[in-house]
């Protein structure tokens, strides 16, 4: 995706909110499964593939001369992935669904999408302040 | 759609909770029936849930928003009746005692039908939490920009 700021955050963060979004899928699974018998909580771990794609030196390819294209990664590419979790301990009808850290995980998952949507924010009137200026 | 997704797992939630209780107030309210349409006293009733979708080992798709792999929530599979004998009390006053004097009663413990009746209750609870941040990041959302 061609981006107008020059810099990759802007599709950082979309793929960052996409990541926050997907976990609250899985938190809310969790919690309504909380009585499921033999339910395994789910997780979903994006943070690390993000890491990831952001090290342009780990994937993708160097560019040494100016007329080497530089292959990024394509964060729109980028697949996250849900685990089911089995190595915590479970009751006694094989679920393992932790109430208290669903209900924790699910407060901190929505702040952190708040935070990243007022950074996306900031970036779209960062924009607008440009383009209004030159009028 | 993937938060509105969110908001259905949360709701189906809330729907599996409500018929649990349903359920414990219908067994409380029927801890004294001796008769009912089969014959016998009244039999414990309780749901059996069943998580909604999220195969065990699905492919991961390229796209992030399918949401089969988070799974769909969560669904009311049957209702089982307990299997436990009923209980048999001495009361030879009672229509229904037998030669004996003892009558049939409902296998309902009082005491965890309560216990129950809070674990559904709670339960009931935090999917309306879960509802509710899902409402929040999606208002959140729609203020980008603003």
């Amino acid at each position: 995706m061609y981006n107008i700021t020059g810099d990759r955050s802007m599709s950082i963060l979309n793929r960052a909110l996409d990541g926050l979004q997907l976990r609250q899928q899985a938190i809310s699974n969790n919690i309504a499964n909380a009585d499921t018998p033999n339910y395994k909580r789910k997780d979903v771990n994006f943070r690390s593939q993000l890491k990831m794609a952001l090290n342009d030196n780990n994937v993708g390819l160097t560019t040494t001369q100016k007329s080497h294209f530089s292959i990024k990664p394509d964060l729109n590419k980028l697949n996250f992935n849900v685990r089911e979790v089995n190595n915590t301990k479970i009751r006694n009808d094989r679920n393992n669904v932790d109430i208290d850290r669903e209900m924790s995980k699910l407060a901190k998952n929505g702040l952190e999408y708040q935070a990243v949507t007022r950074m996306l924010s900031m970036k779209v009137n960062q924009l607008s302040n440009v383009i209004n200026k030159v009028k | 759609m993937g938060l509105f997704n969110g908001m259905n797992v949360s709701g189906s939630g809330m729907t599996a909770q409500r018929l649990r209780m349903d359920l414990i107030s219908n067994n409380i309210a029927n801890i004294n029936t001796t008769r009912t349409e089969d014959g016998g006293p009244y039999r414990k009733k309780s749901p059996v849930f069943k998580a909604k979708g999220g195969q065990k080992f699905s492919i991961p798709s390229l796209d992030s928003s399918n949401t089969s792999q988070t799974g769909q929530g969560v669904e009311v599979l049957n209702i089982k009746e307990s299997s436990k004998p009923p209980k048999l009390v001495y009361n030879p006053q009672h229509p229904d005692a037998n030669e004996e004097g003892y009558v049939k009663m409902p296998n309902i413990d009082i005491a965890s039908e309560m216990v129950d009746m809070v674990s559904a209750s709670r339960a009931y609870e935090a999917n309306v939490t879960a509802l509710n941040t899902s409402k929040q990041m999606f208002k959140s959302a729609l203020k980008i920009g603003k």
